[in-house]
């Protein structure tokens, strides 16, 4: 047995660090390895979606050197409109593609048995795993976001009627694509890390991402304080300054006290004297968001998301590394 | 002597179910230590707890000479889960450069050895390899690793008949020359006996037999002769019996040895398979133990029984 055995392994002597392919080593290596096909595609899609909307923006400044009124709703709304709704759903492949299988697949084939049994400890896997999968995130999603940003910013106005305050604006630009990609990677792996099966571990994290999204929606812009303009009754509507968004509206009487938009609607057909004599309303308010604030609006927010993506996060690595794998 | 396992009441549950419970014992190092046993006794809990894959629910687990939660040993022990798991996606080379990448100690001529001894492509996608060449591949990571103690789950089990003699001869190889522990599991009786040296036998969680196979089997006896009277001989009353047959008059006895046995008696000594076979049968009869596998522990549980300096004297008399 060994005689023939022993001849073999000489063909193959130059094995180790054959060729110059050495950029990755140790457990680095192993991660990427496991993980390349998942990450060169989000990569290059990441790749492709920056380049073109790059290019997109060449036809936008096109536009405003030579504006022409309802031209913008026709050529390019719907180009704007498609990538957001792309960059959103981008967060949410993050948690399903990346995060859920990253530990729960090699729990179910039983690879973290086998990597963990080598002369590395569970920590090290785990932290390598968790660090290559945010470091893709990272560099898939702030190009993405950058490149949107540079393309709508010049168009803030008329994209989405000036509405920066839905998820269409808020939620595809600036930081805020990075930390939704965080903050649903880290809820995925957490998932992977507790249902320890890959897919129904993807379909959990993709529920949960929908559910989360509705709760998302209602408290983005929780993040900043609305400023408050007021007009007398009866006269013309306030005047919110340009680029602002309309949060709500108000009626308020003398006492200063708020009451619904509504509240003259009776009398308001009539006089405004009228509504004044029974209710005591003096005056129209509109709460509202400056454009200047969305930038502080949206660092807040991505603040909170990436600190709630790293308790969860961690909490999930260091139960993955107590439990039996 | 060292230690390479140590175990001390050591148990594991799952769920409502106790894999191991209150197991005491010790592995010297380098043995080739069989690890026998039906089915669901606890023999892939117990190397799951040596390969540190789970920690145990009581008791301590002691890894040549270290706490097993200690993680400076990580690079000593090598461990071949049953279920062989590999990345399908990987080839056989890359796969033997994972054991590089992540072992300092790494083998990289053993590792190709075993591989290619089995005709395996170094370029093939190991998710296509049939079972008993996963087997192989999976070895040949543990072999790499180059451990002091190898940790294997049923290392023959799809293998075949000639792949099974190779993988044995390695086996005995890699301990007598590296001095390398080898803890396996089998159902194969016939490897044990041809290749250890030490065995462990567990049933229902806990452990039934646990010394060198020498002095186990030497501990045993079978003894037959004419019985005409019901019930045992008094005479058997001095000693352990582990099971008896009678067949018409003739009377036959697998017993261990604790005083002497009538000459009009005939007394051999068991195989191993007779051993196992009748501890495995008779749950009743005490653990038994040799010197080098006992543990001495503060809950002295009273249903072992030791082989006692008789033994040992023949041992050194030998």
């Amino acid at each position: 047995m060994s005689a023939t055995a022993d001849a073999l392994p000489k063909t193959s002597a130059p094995a180790p660090g054959r060729r110059g392919r050495r950029l990755l080593r140790g457990m680095t290596w192993v991660v990427w390895r496991q993980h390349r096909i998942v990450f060169l595609v989000f990569l290059t899609a990441a790749v492709v979606m920056s380049a073109g909307m790059a290019w997109q923006r060449s036809d936008v400044m096109e536009f405003l050197r030579h504006p022409s009124g309802t031209d913008f709703q026709e050529w390019f709304d719907s180009d704007l409109d498609g990538m957001s709704r792309i960059l959103r759903l981008v967060p949410v492949f993050v948690g399903v593609f990346i995060g859920a299988p990253l530990i729960a697949a090699d729990r179910e084939r039983g690879t973290a048995r086998l990597v963990t049994t080598q002369s590395v400890t569970r920590t090290r896997w785990l932290v390598t795993k968790a660090a290559m999968a945010l470091l893709v995130t990272v560099v898939c999603t702030a190009p993405m976001s950058a490149a949107f940003t540079w393309w709508w910013k010049p168009v803030h106005a008329y994209f989405n009627g000036g509405n920066w305050a839905s998820g269409a604006v808020f939620d595809a630009t600036g930081p805020m694509p990075v930390a939704l990609a965080l903050f649903h990677l880290a809820l995925g792996t957490a998932i992977g890390v507790l249902v320890r099966r890959a897919v129904p571990a993807m379909g959990l994290t993709f529920v949960c991402s929908a559910v989360l999204g509705l709760v998302w929606d209602r408290y983005r812009l929780a993040f900043g304080t609305p400023r408050t303009v007021t007009a007398p009754l009866g006269g013309s509507f306030p005047e919110r300054p340009k680029g602002s968004v309309h949060h709500d509206s108000w009626t308020v009487d003398m006492d200063g006290k708020l009451h619904g938009s509504g509240a003259c609607s009776h009398y308001a057909e009539r006089t405004p004297e009228l509504c004044r004599a029974h209710t005591g309303i003096v005056a129209k308010r509109i709460d509202y968001f400056g454009f200047d604030q969305m930038p502080g609006m949206q660092w807040a927010a991505a603040a909170v998301l990436v600190a709630v993506a790293a308790v969860v996060l961690g909490t999930a690595l260091w139960w993955a590394a107590r439990r039996t794998l | 002597m060292t230690s390479a396992i140590e175990a001390r009441g050591l148990g594991k549950r799952y769920l409502r179910r106790w894999a191991l419970q209150d197991c005491s014992f010790r592995i010297p190092a380098g043995v080739v230590c069989g690890l026998v046993g039906p089915n669901g006794a606890g023999k892939s809990t117990l190397l799951q707890l040596a390969g540190r894959i789970s920690r145990p629910t009581a008791g301590s687990l002691r890894l040549l000479g270290a706490p097993a939660e200690d993680l400076s040993g990580l690079a000593r022990i090598a461990y071949l889960a049953q279920d062989r798991p590999l990345f399908p996606r990987f080839t056989v080379e890359e796969t033997l450069r994972l054991g590089r990448e992540l072992n300092p100690a790494w083998d990289q001529r053993i590792a190709e050895r075993i591989v290619r001894s089995g005709g395996l492509d170094p370029q093939a996608c190991v998710g296509l390899l049939s079972e008993g060449q996963r087997s192989r591949v999976a070895l040949a990571l543990a072999f790499g690793k180059r451990p002091d103690l190898l940790l294997l789950d049923e290392p023959m089990a799809s293998l075949d008949p000639l792949a099974a003699h190779e993988i044995g001869g390695l086996l005995m190889a890699e301990a007598a020359e590296q001095g390398t522990t080898v803890v396996m599991s089998s159902h194969q009786v016939g490897d044990v006996a041809a290749m250890c040296d030490y065995l462990v036998t567990l049933a229902d969680g806990r452990v039934r037999l646990a010394g060198e196979i020498d002095a186990l089997l030497s501990a045993h006896r079978i003894v037959s002769g004419v019985h005409l009277a019901d019930g045992p001989p008094s005479w058997l009353d001095a000693h352990t019996v582990v099971e008896t047959r009678t067949r018409g008059r003739q009377l036959t006895a697998l017993i261990r040895v604790e005083g002497a046995i009538p000459a009009d008696w005939q007394a051999a000594e068991p195989d191993l398979e007779e051993i196992l076979l009748g501890c495995l049968r008779s749950p009743g009869v005490p653990s038994l133990f040799t010197a080098t596998a006992r543990i001495e522990t503060g809950i002295g549980n009273g249903t072992e029984t030791g082989i006692g300096n008789g033994i040992e004297a023949e041992e050194d008399a030998a």
